[in-house]
Parts: structure tokens; sequence; C-alpha cells
């Protein structure tokens, strides 16, 4: 190696030193400038969302010639068999066992038959029902149907309920 | 052959120096990227601690009012009175649904379903805010202070909220906002309102966080400062005026140290500060005053007065003691900590009354 390369080199080096003390004293200075300055506090938040869980129940019902059931989600079907004319009632529970309050917002019966009236009893839309564990966290309620003509063979039809949470019911 | 060993060695140096300072600079990188993990390096130092600990916080859906002196009431409606549905027991507040302004009422459902608490860590740099079983529009603040040590003036310079679930959470503040300054031994009341969306999911664990960078300057104090020699020293009081400061003379040529005291209100220096020296250096025709501040202290401004009578003279020839109206003025100084005058023409023995206002750190 020549002498004159050895002595590039070295200026080659001398100048890479020179940059990194110059860094480095950048570095300090940023470091010293940031604790004496600066500072950062914060709020750290955390939220867990409750639930809802409404669970409709069939009850009992006034005979033989009528009978409920709970399709999914929140609709009893009831249906008449060889029913003669006459008034016939089956009886059902609404139990909010979710963490946030719910109201009935709509009540829908569908599929009626001719020459049967069918209301439903005990609950109205707007009924608030609490969560699980706070009074009134359960309702009940019945559906009384009225049978015209008789119903020879089978009727059913069904009544749907939905949920909504306590502060979102619309009227 | 020699000349070439030393360069080989020089060479070898060279690689060790880089070596060497690279590793400082790895190692101070560490230690920066550790403070900063351990919520900022704390200065002890000189200058003062920033404006970084909270001071208080209140949820105002908690079940009970918060009283915090000065402020009175920080939450009224969370008294604890819910009309209905007292799922937290005893202590039932009727949810919020709007968010609440510091001591103002708020708009609330009449239940209490959900609830927020909010404490402070220990080293009051960190709040902890827990929502618990919320729903879709329940709309808790959470109130808090920062506050500023006596001895500095703090800026907040930065909020930020990191809310990665926009669609479930919407995080916002108030009544704290970028530039806001904080007092000295004062602090800053801010809101923290957190709403939950329609999107929100039931059994979901949501976070957020709400940063705020504050910046602090250690607070200064000016004050009007005179030269003092115990020996040629005259004050301003005993000779009709009504304020305090120094004439010295009548000073013959020489070299003289002058102690300049700030504050010594009465001309009495165990009231005031000793913030630096004034040196006279007359020759009988010329004299060279000089500041000299001593650490910590420095100057805006000087005024100087040099000459056969004890005082200046004002423009209808009365004797004054105003700085503004002494002959040689520097006015203004960039925060410099020492200062000079040289002043010629004179003659015989002379007074020199030499005023600066002078600053320093709290």
């Amino acid at each position: 190696m020549g002498l004159s390369e050895m002595r590039r080199k070295r200026n080659r080096f001398s100048r890479v030193g020179m940059l990194s003390i110059a860094l480095l004293l950048a570095l300090c200075i940023t470091g010293v400038g940031y604790a004496a300055w600066t500072d950062e506090v914060s709020m750290e938040g955390t939220a867990k969302s409750g639930y809802i869980e409404v669970v409709l129940s069939p009850g009992a019902c006034s005979g033989p010639q009528i009978t409920c059931s709970v399709s999914a989600p929140h609709t009893l079907v009831v249906t008449l068999m060889d029913a003669p004319p006459g008034t016939y009632t089956c009886g059902f529970t609404i139990t909010n066992t979710g963490t946030i309050p719910v109201k009935i917002q709509n009540i829908a019966v569908s599929v009626v038959p001719a020459g049967v009236e069918v209301s439903v009893l005990g609950v109205t839309e707007g009924m608030q029902i609490e969560q699980a564990g706070v009074y009134p966290d359960s309702v009940e309620g019945m559906v009384r149907v009225i049978v015209l003509e008789s119903c020879i063979v089978s009727c059913s039809f069904e009544v749907a309920f939905s949920f909504v949470q306590y502060n979102m019911y619309i009227e | 052959m020699a000349r070439l060993k030393g360069l080989k060695r020089q060479i070898r140096m060279s690689r060790w120096l880089i070596i060497a300072l690279v590793a400082v600079m790895v190692f101070s990188s560490v230690g920066i990227t550790y403070a900063k993990m351990q919520g900022g390096p704390k200065n002890k130092g000189a200058v003062p601690c920033c404006c970084d600990p909270f001071t208080w916080v209140v949820s105002n859906d908690d079940g009970a009012q918060d009283s915090i002196n000065p402020y009175g009431i920080i939450d009224p409606g969370d008294d604890g009175g819910g009309t209905d549905y007292d799922r937290w027991g005893a202590q039932s507040s009727d949810d919020p649904s709007e968010p609440q302004s510091m001591s103002v009422e708020c708009d609330r459902y009449d239940k209490d379903v959900a609830r927020t608490t909010a404490w402070m860590a220990e080293d009051e740099r960190e709040i902890t805010v827990l929502v618990d079983n919320a729903y879709p529009s329940y709309y808790p603040t959470v109130f808090f202070a920062l506050a500023c040590p006596d001895s500095a003036l703090g800026t907040i310079t930065d909020i930020v909220i990191d809310n990665p679930y926009p669609d479930a959470l919407t995080v916002s503040t108030s009544e704290i906002y970028p530039g806001q300054p904080i007092p000295q031994g004062g602090e800053v009341t801010g809101a923290v309102h957190v709403h939950v969306e329609q999107a929100a999911a039931q059994n979901a664990v949501y976070t957020f966080t709400v940063s705020i960078t504050t910046e602090c300057q250690p607070a200064v104090t000016c004050g009007t400062a005179y030269a003092y020699h115990v020996d040629y020293a005259t004050c301003f009081l005993d000779i009709g005026f009504t304020k305090w400061g120094w004439t010295n003379g009548p000073l013959g040529p020489g070299f003289y140290e002058f102690q300049l005291w700030a504050g010594a209100a009465d001309c009495d220096t165990s009231k005031g500060r000793l913030v630096g020296q004034v040196t006279v250096e007359y020759n009988g025709s010329t004299a060279v005053v000089t500041y000299q501040m001593y650490e910590g202290n420095w100057m805006t401004a000087t005024h100087l007065y040099v000459g056969n009578n004890r005082l200046p003279r004002d423009k209808k020839g009365n004797e004054t003691v105003s700085p503004g109206q002494y002959p040689y003025v520097h006015d203004p100084l960039n925060n410099v900590t020492t200062d000079s005058y040289t002043v010629t023409g004179l003659s015989g023995n002379i007074y020199v009354v030499a005023h600066a206002v002078v600053c320093w750190f709290e």
C-alpha cells in the first residue's frame, strides 16, 4: 500500500470520525432537550360492552285444541287443531337474561287464518324488561284466540316480538 | 519504514475510535428509548420538572358526586340518586347521554346500566378509565386536571387520541387544547368524552389512549438591579428620592469592583439578590464599565451614568434616578451575561450609577 493511499484512507477515517462526533453531539443535545422541556402523560381507557339476550318461552295453553312453540329467535307459533268456535289462550314468558334493559319494539301477528281473531294480552310495545337480576326482568303474556268458525284441521299463525335496548325504543 | 508504521498505528486507532463512538451512540439511543418507555426522563437538575402530573380525576358516572376545591361539584347529576334501576346498588346514578361540561348538569337516561370509573396511578402520570357494561349511546365524561410546579410555566403542546375502534367508540376531549398555557403553580382542567356507537358489539372490549404532551419553561423573574460598593454607595432614598438604588462615588482613578444587587428594596441588600458584579476601570479620562452576571442571571437592558455629579440630570436640569434618563443606554439586550461601556472625556472624581434589568429562573 502506497503512502499516499494510506493518507487518503486516514483522511477518510478522520471524516467518518468527525461525522460520528457530530451525530453523537446532536443525539446528546436532543436527549437533553427532551429531558428538560417536554413530557407526556396519558389516559388509558377500556370500554367493556354489555349484551342483550331475551328468551321467549311458551306457557300453558287453555286446552288440547291449542298449542304453542317458539321458533327462533323471538317468534311464537300458535297452532289450533280441531277447534270448534270459542276462545282459546296460550301463555308465554319473556325473560331478559342480558345485562342491558330492553323494550319491546314491535309485536307482529302474521298469517292469521280466516275466521280467527288474535290478540296479545299482558305485554305491549314499549314495555320495558329489566336486565337479569333486576325486577322485573321477565314479563308474562297471553295470546288469546277467538275462533269464529271451526278450525277443522289445523290453523296456525305466528306472533313475532322484537326487542331493542331500553334507550333505543322508537315510538 | 518508521513513518509507515506510524500511519498504520494511526489507522488502527481511528478504527477503535469509530467503534467506540458507535458504541456510545448505540448506548445513548438505548438510554433515550428506555427513558421514553418509562414515561420520559425525570429531570432533577436545575431546570424544574415539567408540568406532568395529573392532580385529580373524576368520572361523571361512578355513582357519587365529586367536589374539588376550588371548583365545587365537578359532576352534578352523578349523585347516586338514580331514579330507576339500581344496577350498582345503593350508589346509582343515571347514565349520561351527552357530554358533560365541568360543574354543569347534563342530560341523563332514567337508568343506571353502565358505569365509568377513573383513577390515577401512584405517580400521577397516568389515568386509567374503565367503562363497564356499556351500550350504544352511553356517553360518560372523565374530568381531570394537569398542574405545573411553582417553578415552571407549562404549555400543552399536543393531544393525541389513539382510538383503534372508531366504529364502536368516539373519544374526544374538551376544555384543553394544544397551545393552552398551564399557569405557574396552577392547573388546567380538561375532559375526555367517550361515546359508545351503534356499531359497538356486545360483550366486546375496546381500548383507547389519550396522550397529552406538555412543554415547560422555568418561570423567569426579572427585576431592576443597581451597582453597590460598601465604601462608596449612597442610597437614593437618603438623598430625597422615593426609589431605591445607589450612586457610587466619588471615585478617583483606579479599578473598582461593585456588587450588582437586584430587588434590594429600601437599599437593603438582605432583601435583594446578588446577581453579578460591575467593574469600573478609570484612568482619569476614560472609564470602562463592565457588567458581569453570575451564573443563572442575564440582562435585558443596562443604563449607566458616569460623571462628576452624584446623579444624572433630566432635561430640566434636575437630578434624576430614572434609568431611562441616564446618558448611556443599552436597551434592549438579548439576554446577555456581560455588557460593557467605554466612557471618554472624563476628568476628576466621578460618580457611577449602573443599572440593569436582570432576569433569572425561579
